[in-house]
């Protein structure tokens, strides 16, 4: 009898410890369809207002999970590896995608991807449609037209145009920015430029977006046509990178040395307070600008220009025009789950309430057919980004960072530009960074 | 009684083994045994030999992070346990509000590192805003705002230890001392100190292993900014394994690497304790 009971209590001792060891493992409800959300920015729509009508109307949940800036590649990896991974993830284009290879399902028989209005947008290989780009976004230089408007109004101004439209080529810009700095304080601004962030994670706005002008052009004098792989990258046009990044430090809200404190945030709060007149940025950052609280900028203020680096032929250019947002679904999950995750997708992309949310809160500007000319977003920023797209005689910037070998050539090449504004490394070695660790990344990974 | 404790301690060591196996031996295996792959998941992968090993050097970023780490190490061992131990000789002489003071001490032991690094992120920029720059600018201003940061986590608990090991010193021993006419000097130099040895050891090789382990702290305070020269070992690994794409193989053979390294450290000091506890 005592015999037994010993050994009932070890086994049950046996079997608590490994269940503790396990962990408790986590059981899906039967009908959720789990999106792992590339954009912190507007988690909260995803969570309070569209989850929400999404079950009302579908009786589907939908679990929205967001990674923090900068860490979706890292939070992707580990909830791929759980029992119950997320059906529909982002990837960011070729490069992100031959990472998860093993893991996106084929999507040409989706009714997702059925909508998109132009099917050669989807990433894809071999005759499997991969990932499905679900946002078109454009950057540049955002102004606060109000700050400009008073600035040309100033008697002692040393431009001869009369607005920022007329800024067309770099030297305008810079006799401009150059001019408004020292004015700044009758125009009440604290720099012409928001600070150039350059805090962990937030040197994005460099080492990716404002590296893409010189790289597109120097791709296209190449004759490299959009997407294709290169393996040498030889910063031709460094200088004319140099030119605007100068431009941006010298002419700025902060100084240098404070700069490795500063935040993406923080820059865009200093643009909608008015501290700045002008901030590189994208549209996705009209809510960034918009939500600040004792925001100071109207709607009808808020411009975009192109970034202007002093290349020759530069008047024609447009905004830069693209995306890396692209949606995969998920391979190795049932195909019940794969089709609620087409259900969803769908949905939110072509039902009214699903277009309303596309186009009031999530801002988007899709590439789906689904969408009326009156149903495009109405922020000042993708407006102007729609505007740029339209406009003629003038070419877009394609998102030819898309072909950077690795995110370690980013993450290096920022630490040289904050190396260079710190004046530990002169222009050429920030070059000789740019192109020797191209060529290693670029090995590595091919 | 002898018998049956022989009959079923397979089954009381049971538990314990099961739990070991789980959490601790499985994960290890598990952990080397990926350091030979290439893989996204830790459940699928594609065996690649010493490759990732090989990979680890191909840059000096994982040496530089080393000798980071080294330097900081050695400065931070040096400077933890002469504080500690100055304190400790200062709360065992009976001042008033002793106790006060000890755990006002021992505190800063309480607080999280990541909540500890962005405290003193605020206090450090604080202190270099007047000179225009933070923390970041300069890797140097890192470095010691990482010693700082560990000296103020770590003497507490390393006074503790000192604190316990002086008042263990027999009165006897010390009044001898005094009739023999030692001065303040001596008695530091002739008693007290050789009789804290123990305590000398274990706070030297506590505060090594810690030196080399700190991560969050690191993460917290500056991020391995500027660049990734102020990015110590755990935090390089981390970033190889979690940041990279594709080379989570390679992370993993940088952490082989770094517990083997820890490793060697732990044995040396269980060497020289042992022998210690011999002689005494």
């Amino acid at each position: 009898m005592k015999k037994t009971l010993l050994l009932c209590l070890l086994a049950l001792m046996v079997v608590g410890s490994l269940v503790f060891g396990a962990g408790v493992q986590e059981r899906a409800p039967a009908k959720e369809v789990y999106f792992l959300n590339f954009k912190p920015e507007i988690a909260d729509v995803y969570e309070s207002k569209i989850a929400p009508v999404f079950e009302k109307e579908t009786g589907i949940k939908l679990k929205v999970v967001t990674a923090a800036s900068g860490t979706y590649a890292t939070t992707l990896k580990s909830e791929l590896a759980k029992n119950n991974p997320p059906l529909i993830f982002q990837t960011n284009g070729p490069v992100g995608l031959a990472n998860s290879r093993d893991y996106t399902a084929d999507l040409s028989g989706t009714e997702f991807y059925k909508i998109l209005s132009d099917k050669s947008m989807a990433l894809g290989e071999g005759g499997e449609v991969l990932a499905i780009p679900y946002a078109v976004e454009g950057y540049g230089i955002i102004y606060n037209d109000a700050i400009m408007r008073a600035y040309f109004a100033l008697p002692n101004k040393a431009v001869r145009i009369n607005s920022a439209d007329e800024i067309n080529n770099f030297a305008l810009l810079k006799a401009v920015v150059e001019d408004m700095q020292k004015n700044r304080g009758v125009l009440g601004i604290q720099g012409v430029f928001a600070s150039t962030s350059m805090a962990a994670g937030n040197d994005w706005r460099w080492q990716t977006h404002l590296v893409n002008v010189p790289l597109y052009y120097e791709l296209r004098s190449k004759g490299i046509p959009f997407g294709t792989k290169t393996r040498d990258f030889d910063f031709t046009y460094g200088p004319q990178m140099k030119n605007i990044w100068d431009l941006y430090l010298n002419n700025s809200t902060t100084a240098k040395g404070l700069l490795g404190a500063k935040s993406v945030d923080d820059a865009m709060a200093e643009f909608a307070l008015g501290q700045a007149a002008m901030v590189q940025n994208g549209n996705w950052g009209a809510s960034q600008i918009l939500g600040v609280k004792g925001n100071k900028v109207a709607d009808s203020d808020i411009k975009f220009m192109p970034i202007y680096i002093g290349a020759a032929g530069e008047e024609k250019i447009g905004l830069c025009v693209g995306t890396e947002n692209y949606l995969c679904i998920n391979k190795k999950v049932s195909s019940e789950q794969q089709a609620l995750a087409d259900q969803f997708l769908t949905w939110l992309f072509s039902s009214a309430s699903g277009k309303a949310f596309v186009k009031n809160d999530l801002m988007f500007i899709t590439p789906f057919n689904t969408f009326a000319e009156n149903e495009l977003p109405t922020d000042p920023l993708a407006k102007e980004v729609i505007r740029w797209m339209n406009k003629s005689g003038v070419t877009s910037i394609s998102w030819d960072f898309s072909v950077i070998p690795s995110q370690e050539w980013k993450t290096q090449f920022g630490a040289a530009l904050g190396d260079y504004i710190n004046g530990r490394k002169n222009w050429a070695e920030v070059s000789r960074v740019a192109t020797d660790v191209w060529r290693v990344e670029f090995d590595l990974t091919n | 009684m002898q018998k049956s404790m022989r009959r079923y301690a397979p089954l009381f060591v049971l538990p314990a083994l099961v739990c070991f196996t789980i959490a601790f031996l499985i994960p290890m295996i598990a952990g080397v045994t990926l350091s030979f792959f290439k893989f996204t998941t830790v459940l699928d992968g594609t065996f690649v030999g010493v490759e990732n090993y090989k990979l680890a050097f191909i840059n000096n970023e994982f040496a530089t992070s080393l000798w980071f780490n080294v330097r900081f190490t050695i400065i931070s061992v040096i400077t933890i346990n002469i504080g500690a131990f100055t304190l400790a000789m200062l709360l065992t002489r009976g001042l008033r509000g002793t106790n006060t003071f000890r755990t006002i001490f021992f505190m800063p032991n309480l607080i999280g590192g990541i909540v500890l690094g962005w405290i003193w992120q605020l206090i450090i920029n604080g202190f270099l805003l007047p000179k225009g720059v933070t923390i970041v600018t300069d890797p140097k201003y890192g470095f010691w705002g990482l010693v700082v940061l560990m000296n103020w986590q770590n003497i507490g608990y390393m006074m503790v230890i000192y604190i316990a090991g002086i008042q263990n010193i027999p009165t006897e021993l010390i009044e001898a001392a005094r009739i023999d006419g030692a001065g303040n000097r001596t008695m530091l130099a002739n008693v007290i100190l050789p009789s804290i040895a123990p305590s000398i050891t274990i706070c030297t090789f506590l505060t090594l292993t810690s030196g080399f382990r700190l991560f969050d702290q690191n993460l917290a305070l500056t991020a391995g900014d500027p660049g990734k020269q102020t990015e110590m070992l755990a935090l390089n690994i981390f970033n190889t394994f979690y940041r990279r794409t594709g080379f989570e193989g390679v992370g993993q053979a940088k952490a082989v690497i770094f517990t083997i390294l820890v490793a060697l450290i732990a044995l040396t000091q269980l060497t020289i304790s042992r022998s210690r506890e011999e002689e005494a």
